[in-house]
């Protein structure tokens, strides 16, 4: 509910921004493969999602975000049948972007930082829990056509766990950005 | 956009130094520990029962001073059940310093330990293998077990709805413990 009411009022003041056309906007999804750091209870695995970029100021972005990861499952050698299945996180965040830009031909080089909620759920074990995590990383826009770029990165996400722990991985991906504005 | 390039610069070597030092600071390990019948796993009057020190396994042995949360606890088990009925298996455990041991009661046992894994299948039918995937989801009380399992010592208990070992026994299990350490 928390969250539902962040994204509404964030929603409610853009909208009129947008449609005054003083804000830069696009909307992008992208997909690629998200890499368990020191997770022996998780394996490579992909990631999907979606996204909003909002251009606030010039050279800064936020992009309100929604991805969903899908680790493989892991394969343990002390136990005879390796059967544990790998986990799936869902995450709800707002990323900072430096750099790249609205649409344009060429490469725009950027880097990132978001935070996030993350729901982490292990169906074969009914293990569930939702926490608070937060990512970096660095990536390449290019700009096929004025309105469409191709968006490639990478970026490391570090979820807190229960007792002070956190759980950590790294995903490579590639996507399609729109700017319908331009 | 000098500037520019210095500053993503700058975002790529907090990635950088991010990733290298996850990897030192803290991670999931999955360790097991076997119990073998007649041996580290003992058949009483009403139950099995083990003593597990995790301590000297080196997974263990090499985060336990940092350990932050034990995620989940399973089972692999080799049995056999040759009673012509399917049974199910309880699991309990308890503390290293609890008073319950072999010459305890079933009725003892299920008043003062904690059920682990509830109704484990073990099929008729001569030898059956339970697997570590199987178990997760007869796993209960997960965290009453990180609370037990902190210590990496505890008491632990079996027992099928009948005491006939003649015709239904374990022959051994290895139980699998996810946990986090950070340092």
């Amino acid at each position: 509910m928390k969250k539902t009411l962040i994204w509404v009022i964030l929603i409610l003041l853009t909208v009129p921004a947008i449609q005054a056309g003083s804000v830069n906007w696009g909307v992008g999804a992208s997909g690629g493969i998200e890499f368990p750091i020191v997770q022996q209870d998780q394996k490579q695995g992909t990631v999907f999602g979606f996204k909003a970029k909002l251009g606030l100021i010039p050279a800064l972005a936020i992009e309100p975000n929604l991805y969903f990861i899908k680790f493989g499952d892991p394969e343990l050698e002390d136990l005879v049948e390796s059967d544990l299945e790998g986990a799936k996180l869902n995450a709800y965040g707002i990323d900072a972007i430096l750099g790249s830009g609205f649409g344009g031909a060429g490469f725009k080089p950027y880097g990132l930082l978001g935070i996030g909620s993350y729901k982490f759920k292990h169906d074969q074990s009914g293990v569930e829990s939702t926490n608070f995590g937060w990512s970096v990383g660095f990536g390449i826009e290019i700009g096929v056509t004025p309105k469409v770029g191709l968006d490639f990165r990478g970026r490391t996400i570090v979820v807190s766990t229960e007792g002070g722990g956190s759980r950590k991985s790294a995903a490579v991906t590639g996507g399609i950005n729109f700017y319908p504005g331009i | 956009m000098k500037k520019l390039l210095n500053k993503i610069g700058l975002f790529g070597s907090v990635a950088i130094l991010l990733i290298v030092a996850c990897s030192f600071i803290s991670g999931t390990w999955i360790l097991t520990y076997r119990l073998v019948e007649n041996d580290s796993l003992v058949w009483y009057d009403d139950f099995y029962y083990g003593s597990v020190d995790l301590n000297d396994e080196e997974n263990w042995e090499d985060h336990v001073e940092h350990i932050k949360d034990i995620n989940m606890i399973g089972l692999e088990i080799w049995g056999i059940n040759n009673t012509g009925t399917n049974q199910e298996y309880n699991v309990y455990i308890d503390g290293a310093g609890s008073s319950l041991n072999g010459s305890s009661t079933r009725s003892e046992v299920e008043e003062d330990a904690t059920l682990v894994i509830e109704n484990l299948p073990l099929n008729t039918g001569g030898p059956q293998f339970i697997s570590y995937g199987q178990s997760l989801g007869h796993v209960r009380n997960v965290d009453k077990i990180k609370d037990l399992l902190e210590a990496g010592e505890m008491k632990f208990f079996a027992y099928s709805n009948i005491s006939d070992t003649t015709n239904i026994h374990i022959d051994s299990l290895n139980i699998v413990i996810t946990f986090t350490a950070g340092y």
